[in-house]
C-alpha cells in the first residue's frame, strides 16, 4: 500500500516532535532547577 | 539516693547526682584508676528483670559504638543495686537549654532531629533491637561541639521474644500516649495493679514507634518552647517549614500505625526534608504537569498520525476501488488501452491486493487470449509477494486452469485446478473443471470422483451434464455423451457453459463420424457443423470465434470427403465470419484462399490474397500462397501465354523470408519441387 501524505500527518508529526522536545526540555530544565532549589533548601534546613 | 563520696566497686567515687528518670538515677562519678569522670546510672527496675538478662543486655550495651551515644564500659551488680557505667558527656542537657529559654532555630531542630534519628536507627537495628523508651530533653546532651548525645538507656528496653520491649515508667509530655495510658492502667490505680500484677511486673510494652513519638515530642518542645501535655488529636504542629511540620505531625500521630515505623524511616524523612517543602513540591508539581502536558501533546500527535494513516489508507482504498470500477467500465466499453492504464494505476496503489489482477485475468480470458493470460497469471500474479494470502488466489488458479484447458494443456490445467481447490474446497465449478481436465488426460477414475465432489458442492446441473458428457466422451460412449451435452445445453446458465456444451456436442458427433462409412461421415460432419451454427446464435459474440473455428473445421472435414462446393462454402462462410471480427490470424485467410482454390474459384482466392497484402507483406506464408495461386492461374492459361515470372518473384520472396524463421513447413518443400520442375521444363 502506498503512503499518501495528508494534513493529519503534518499536524500529528508536528505535535509529536513538539511533545518530545518539550518533554526533554522540561525534564532537563527541571533537573537544573531542582538542583538549585535543593541546594537552597539544604541551607535553609 | 547515693551519698556523695560513696565509692562503688572500689573504683567509682560518686560526686553528685546528675538527674533521675523512669529508668533510674544518674550520678557524676570519678574513675579513681583512669582518673576521669564517668556517669553512673543506678537502675530502678532491678528485681523485676532477672540478673542474667540484665548482665547479657549490659554486655550488648558495652559493645555499642556510635557518635551520638555514650560509651558504656562497665556493669556493676552490687548489694546496693545494679549500675551501668558510661562516658560522662560534658556540655548541657537539652532540658537545661530549654529551661534557660534558649530558642532553637528550625535548622538546629532539623540537625538535632537528624542526629537523634541516626542514634535511634543504630539502636533499633541492634539484635535484639534496643528501644530507648525514655527520650526527652533531659536525656539529650548537647556537646560543646554542638552535637547531641543520647543518654540514659533503659537497660530493660531490649525487644523480647514477643517483638516488644518493656519499661516501667514514662516521662509525661514526651512519652507516647499509649505508653502513658498503659502506665496509668498498670500503675496509676492500686486496684488495677493488684488485678494485673503479672502484667505490672512485666512492664509497659513499647516499640520503635514509642521512641518515634518521643523524638517528635522533644523536637516539638524545641520548636514551640512548650511540651505536649495531653495526647494530641490530628495535626499538632502548624507553623515552621513544611517539611518539619510534616515530619513532626507524622511522628506525633495518636495512632502508632500512622507514625514512622522505625527510626530509619524518620531519618530518611529528615535527610530528604527538602522534598517535603512547599517550594520543592510546587516545583515538582509544575514539572510533572508540564511533562504530562507534553506527553499528552505527543500522544495527541500519535493519535493524529494514526488518523492520518487511516485516512491515507481509506483514500488509497477509495482510489484503488475507483480504478477497479474504471477497469470494469473500460472492459465493458472494449477500451482495452484505458483498461491497461487503470490496471497499472491500481497495481501502483496496492500491488498486494488481488482485485486488479483478477479483473485483468477475467478480461484476458474474455478476449480468449489464453497464452497471454497464462503468462500474466504465472509471472505477474502468482509471483507477487503478499498475494499468496489473498482469498482470491484460489480463483486466480481456477482462471489459470481454464486458460490451460483452452490451450489444450490439460495436465497443467489439472495442476492449476488442484491448487485452486487447496484454497477453496467448496466450489463446485472448480471440481467440474478439474473433472473435465482429468477426463481429457484419461484419468477417468479421478474424474468420476471429482464429478461426485462437484455434485456435493453445488455444481449446477448444466455443468454436471457437461462433465458427464466429457467423461463419456473420454470413455468412447459418444452417443451417450451427445445426450449429456444436449442436457447441458438445455440447462446452461452461462454463455461459457453453453458454448462449451455446443462445442463438445459437435466434437462427440465428429467422433461418431470417424466410425462410419464415407457417406455417413459426411452427414455427421455436416450435423456437427449445423450444431455449431446453432451455437452461433445461442451464445454471445465473445465466444463466436471459438465456435466458428470448429464449425469451419467440420465443413472442411465434410468437404474433404464429399468434395462438394457447398461444404467448402459453408467452411468459407465460417472462416470469413472470423475474419470479419478483425482479430483473425493468418491461417484463417490462408484457409479461405485454399478452399477457394480447391473449388476452382481462383478470382475469389485472388481477391482474398489482395486483401491480405497490407497485413502480411512481411510473412513468407503469404508469398508461398501467392506462388501456389500463380501456378494455378498459369495452369489455366494456354501454354503460349503462361508466364511464371510472377511465380518466380513470389517464390523468391517466400524462400528468403522463410530462411529467417525457425519453422518447418512441408508446403515450402512442395514449392521447391514446383520451382525445380519449372526450371527442369525450361519454363524458368
Amino acid at each position: 500500500m502506498n503512503f499518501d501524505l495528508n494534513i493529519f500527518y503534518i499536524i500529528g508529526g508536528a505535535l509529536v516532535i513538539i511533545g518530545i522536545i518539550g518533554f526533554i526540555v522540561v525534564t532537563a530544565t527541571a533537573e537544573v532547577s531542582k538542583k538549585k532549589l535543593v541546594d537552597k533548601l539544604s541551607k535553609d534546613y | 539516693m547515693i551519698q556523695e563520696g560513696t565509692v562503688l566497686n572500689g573504683t567509682y567515687v560518686i560526686q553528685k547526682p546528675l538527674g533521675s528518670g523512669g529508668g533510674g538515677s544518674i550520678y557524676l562519678a570519678y574513675h579513681s584508676r583512669l582518673q576521669k569522670h564517668v556517669a553512673i546510672k543506678k537502675i530502678h527496675e532491678v528485681g523485676m528483670v532477672p540478673e542474667d538478662i540484665l548482665r547479657r543486655e549490659a554486655d550488648i550495651l558495652k559493645n555499642l559504638r556510635h557518635s551520638y551515644l555514650p560509651q558504656v564500659f562497665d556493669f556493676l551488680v552490687m548489694p546496693s543495686g545494679v549500675y551501668t557505667v558510661m562516658d560522662y558527656i560534658p556540655g548541657w542537657s537539652l532540658k537545661e537549654l530549654l529551661d534557660s529559654g534558649h530558642k532553637f532555630s528550625e535548622k538546629e531542630i532539623v540537625k538535632y532531629g537528624t542526629q537523634l534519628c541516626e542514634a535511634l536507627t543504630y539502636l533499633h537495628n541492634q539484635n535484639p533491637a534496643i528501644i530507648h523508651g525514655d527520650i526527652k530533653p533531659a536525656n539529650i546532651m548537647i556537646t560543646p561541639e554542638g552535637n547531641i548525645v543520647l543518654i540514659d538507656f533503659n537497660i530493660s528496653a531490649f525487644t523480647r521474644s514477643d517483638g516488644k520491649a518493656y519499661t516501667f515508667g514514662y516521662s509525661a509530655g514526651y512519652a507516647a500516649p499509649e505508653q502513658s495510658r498503659e502506665y496509668q492502667r498498670l500503675y496509676g490505680n492500686p486496684n488495677t495493679v493488684t488485678e494485673s500484677s503479672a502484667e505490672a511486673s512485666r512492664g509497659i510494652p513499647i516499640d520503635y514507634r514509642t521512641d518515634i513519638y518521643s523524638v517528635g515530642a522533644t523536637l516539638y518542645h524545641m520548636l514551640t518552647g512548650t511540651k505536649i501535655t495531653k495526647a494530641p488529636d490530628g495535626e499538632v504542629v502548624t507553623s515552621a517549614g513544611n517539611g518539619l511540620v510534616f515530619i513532626l505531625n507524622k511522628a506525633l500521630s495518636e495512632n502508632p500505625s500512622k507514625r514512622y515505623a522505625n527510626a530509619g524511616q524518620m531519618l530518611a524523612a529528615f535527610r530528604s526534608i527538602y522534598k517535603l517543602d512547599k517550594r520543592y513540591k510546587k516545583m515538582e508539581a509544575r514539572r510533572t504537569v508540564l511533562q504530562i502536558a507534553f506527553v499528552l501533546l505527543a500522544a495527541v500527535g500519535v493519535i493524529t498520525l494514526y488518523f492520518g494513516y487511516r485516512k491515507s489508507q481509506t483514500d488509497l482504498v477509495a482510489k484503488y476501488e475507483k480504478c477497479i470500477e474504471n477497469m470494469v467500465e473500460a472492459r465493458a466499453d472494449g477500451d482495452f488501452e484505458a483498461f491497461e492504464d487503470y490496471y497499472k494505476d491500481a497495481i501502483e496503489i496496492d500491488s498486494e491486493r488481488a482485485d486488479a489482477y483478477v479483473e485483468r485475468a477475467d478480461m484476458l480470458f474474455e478476449l480468449q487470449d489464453y497464452e497471454k493470460n497464462i503468462e500474466f497469471i504465472e509471472n505477474d500474479v502468482l509471483n507477487t509477494d503478499g498475494l499468496e494470502y489473498s482469498s482470491d488466489i484460489g480463483y486466480v488458479y481456477y482462471m489459470l486452469g481454464l486458460c490451460y484447458f483452452e490451450t489444450e494443456d490439460y495436465s497443467n490445467a489439472v495442476a492449476a485446478y488442484r491448487n485452486a481447490l487447496k484454497y477453496d474446497k467448496t466450489d463446485g465449478n472448480v471440481y467440474v473443471q478439474y473433472a473435465i481436465s482429468l477426463a481429457r488426460i484419461g484419468d477417468l477414475d479421478k474424474a468420476v470422483t471429482a464429478l461426485e465432489d462437484a455434485k456435493k458442492n453445488g455444481a449446477s446441473n448444466a455443468l454436471v451434464n457437461l462433465t458427464e458428457g466429457e467423461i463419456k466422451l473420454a470413455e468412447g460412449e459418444y452417443e451417450d455423451s451427445v445426450a449429456s451435452f444436449d442436457e447441458a445445453i438445455k440447462e446452461a446458465d452461462t454463455d461459457y457453459v453453453r458454448m462449451r456444451s455446443y462445442i463438445m456436442k459437435a466434437e462427440a458427433i465428429r467422433k461418431l463420424a470417424a466410425n462410419t462409412d464415407s457417406e455417413a461421415a459426411i452427414e455427421k460432419y455436416r450435423e456437427a457443423g449445423e450444431v455449431l451454427k446453432a451455437a452461433e446464435i445461442a451464445v454471445s459474440s465473445a465466444y463466436k470465434t471459438a465456435i466458428l473455428q470448429r464449425e469451419a473445421q467440420c465443413f472442411i472435414d465434410a468437404y474433404n470427403i464429399s468434395k462438394e462446393t457447398e461444404d467448402a462454402h459453408q467452411a468459407i462462410a465460417a472462416l470469413q465470419a472470423i475474419a470479419d471480427t478483425g482479430y483473425a490470424e493468418h491461417s484463417v485467410y490462408d484457409n479461405i484462399v485454399i478452399l477457394y482454390q480447391n473449388c476452382g474459384e481462383l478470382d475469389k482466392a485472388s481477391e482474398v490474397l489482395a486483401g491480405m497484402q497490407d497485413k502480411y507483406s512481411d510473412y513468407y506464408a503469404y508469398y508461398k500462397r501467392l506462388a501456389f495461386q500463380e501456378i494455378l492461374l498459369q495452369n489455366e492459361a494456354s501454354a503460349n501465354t503462361a508466364s511464371y515470372d510472377a511465380f518466380y518473384e513470389y517464390y523468391t520472396q517466400a524462400t528468403e523470408l522463410y530462411s529467417t524463421v525457425d519453422q518447418t513447413d512441408i508446403e515450402m518443400n512442395q514449392l521447391d519441387s514446383l520451382y525445380n520442375d519449372l526450371v527442369a521444363r525450361g519454363l524458368l
